[in-house]
């Protein structure tokens, strides 16, 4: 196979190899044309959906081909319309066009997205964390007074919940995982703990599908579970004891969970304001970036969970699990605010 | 191929294709043979998990985010658009403008998965693919993706010989048919047959293999009777086949 342009029939019926005529008949048009769509589909065959598979010169001759190919189908449209030869054609087109078009992803994107690409998305639309803050913190500091202040109709309350069940009585129970915590370091832990958080993350995101209700029950589920969790422990006298099991990682962890909230809310959002854009416009650009709201939190979900499988449990006293704690947070929202408004303008 | 959902993607050639969107019967097969892979993995996960104790929850926890999770959206974005279930039915996962799908756009239609379960049986997603014009689910239309059809297993060789669709090239037993069968063919008259009458004849011949010997006979018999009387000085020895071999061959000439 010639790797110069005009291989094709249609392309030496347009004269490139001069005083070219088009093909009469099928014969000729195949007996042409053959050799190159066969190559093309070699070459396709071969990249098995990935264009990366090829060498360079065999990418610019599938290039080549694709175009000669395409050229031979709209020629043979019109000439053999429901010919064999045109389905074939189609088919053929249709499986190299992917390999020609498709973008190919950039190796340093993921790292732009950890640099600067995921604090971005975060910091763009802050309305929507307060939002998702309040939906999270308002149940959960309502719902901790009024445990404080009747505790054994909160006890009662507490039984409905899986997740709260059993507070109060014997040792604590991580608000997560309703797993009794003990002081041995637990990598187990951890990684449960991680997974678990990252479902509730992408279950906040998934929510903006369903015009943020769903994302919305879910932030004030989980701060009405927190609420009644803290007050009982803190009306039956265990107060700092909770604190120091919660603060080490809890912070971020929370910070984690109104930042995918704030995904959800944004899609959501999007869904019932689209404004200009039409609804489905709207809500894959917003859904896009709330994805990758979700899919950072996710990811730095996995070090709040080595906090909670391997620091939390050391027992730490109240200063230090606040130092830990707060300075994560710190870390995390002075990221947010340092590296989400480097090119603000986009 | 009429009765499938079609939709038309305008190319930069100003060449446009058509592609055969999925049906919701091969989609929930695909899910569900990528679910019993799933499970499958899943126990495997769990049997090697209790060999190792703490470290075996690690094991079970990221190992079944993986498999849930990471496996559907690794294997749309980086293997062709296809899971293993979306492979065994030829479908492939593309984005809607034909290109293959973006990592975040897999992510997107995966996640929201959780939506499209509901209420746990798919129904949501069923009543979107149904009530959408292109068949999408909810998570599909958020990541601007499309569920095709590809080719049908087994359907067509992978490898593409458009010479097959002659009927000459890769049959035996037609190939002395363009050489020695043609003899006289300037003799032959075959103005009066119709690009649209060769193709049909063509398509049979290609397709001929496939067919059951005796809708094969009627067909060809059907085919060639049309056929005779706008044709002069063809020899008719060899059966209705040979016959349309010997047209085509001369119309391709």
């Amino acid at each position: 196979m010639s790797a110069q342009i005009g291989t094709g029939p249609m392309m030496a019926s347009q004269g490139v190899g001069g005083g070219g005529r088009a093909p009469g008949t099928l014969g000729e048009f195949v007996a042409v044309g053959e050799p190159g769509w066969n190559r093309a589909a070699d070459l396709a065959g071969r990249a098995r959906g990935r264009v990366q598979r090829l060498n360079a010169a065999e990418v610019r001759e599938l290039g080549r081909l694709y175009r000669q190919v395409v050229a031979d189908l709209a020629y043979a449209r019109q000439r053999f319309a429901s010919d064999p030869v045109t389905v074939k054609l189609e088919s053929l087109a249709r499986d190299v066009r992917p390999l020609v078009y498709g973008s190919v992803v950039q190796r340093d994107s993921m790292i732009r997205f950890v640099a600067t690409g995921y604090w971005r998305r975060v910091a763009e639309r802050p309305v929507f964390l307060v939002v998702a803050a309040v939906l999270l913190f308002a149940p959960m500091v309502g719902v901790g007074f009024w445990t404080h202040g009747s505790p054994d109709r909160a006890a009662q309350v507490a039984q409905v919940s899986e997740l709260s069940a059993g507070v109060g009585e014997g040792g604590f129970r991580d608000p997560d995982t309703d797993k009794v915590t003990d002081t041995g370091t637990n990598a187990g832990f951890s990684a449960s703990i991680f997974t678990n958080n990252a479902r509730v993350a992408l279950v906040a995101y998934a929510g903006g599908v369903t015009g943020g209700v769903v994302t919305i029950i879910s932030l004030m589920f989980n701060g009405l579970v927190i609420g009644l969790v803290a007050g009982l422990a803190v009306s039956s006298g265990n107060g700092v004891a909770l604190w120091r099991l919660i603060i080490p990682h809890g912070v971020l962890e929370l910070s984690l969970i109104v930042v995918s909230g704030a995904a959800g809310l944004r899609t959501g959002w999007a869904l019932l304001r689209p404004g200009h854009r039409s609804r489905v416009e709207a809500l894959a650009t917003e859904g896009r970036a709330g994805i990758e709201m979700a899919l950072g939190s996710a990811l730095l979900l996995v070090p709040t969970g080595l906090v909670e499988g391997f620091v939390t449990p050391r027992g730490l006293s109240l200063g230090p699990a606040l130092a830990v704690g707060g300075g994560l947070g710190v870390l995390y929202w002075s990221l947010v605010w340092w590296r989400g408004r480097l090119g603000g303008d986009r | 191929m009429e009765l499938d959902d079609r939709i038309t993607l305008a190319g930069a050639e100003g060449v446009d294709l058509d592609v055969v969107l999925a049906g919701l019967t091969s989609r929930v097969g695909a899910a569900l043979l990528d679910l019993a892979l799933q499970v499958v993995a899943l126990l495997g996960l769990t049997a090697l998990g209790g060999l190792f104790g703490d470290a075996g929850v690690v094991i079970v926890a990221v190992g079944g985010f993986m498999v849930m999770m990471a496996y559907p959206v690794v294997a749309e974005a980086y293997a062709g658009g296809q899971t293993v279930g979306k492979r065994a039915l030829g479908l492939t996962v593309v984005s809607i403008d034909g290109t293959p799908v973006s990592f975040l756009a897999a992510t997107v239609r995966n996640v929201l998965r959780v939506i499209d379960i509901l209420p746990g049986t798919y129904l949501v997603g069923a009543v979107a693919i149904f009530f959408s014009a292109r068949n999408q689910r909810v998570g599909d239309i958020a990541a601007r993706t499309l569920v095709i059809q590809k080719r049908r297993a087994g359907a067509d060789t992978p490898t593409m010989s458009v010479g097959a669709g002659l009927g000459w090239s890769t049959n035996g037993s037609s190939v002395p048919v363009a050489t020695a069968g043609l003899v006289g063919v300037e003799h032959w008259d075959l103005s009066g047959v119709t690009a649209e009458e060769v193709a049909a004849a063509r398509t049979f011949l290609a397709r001929r293999a496939a067919l059951d010997p005796a809708h094969r006979a009627s067909l060809a018999q059907t085919l060639a009777l049309q056929l005779l009387p706008k044709v002069a000085g063809v020899p008719l020895d060899g059966g209705p086949e040979v016959f349309l071999e010997r047209v085509v061959a001369a119309r391709s000439r």
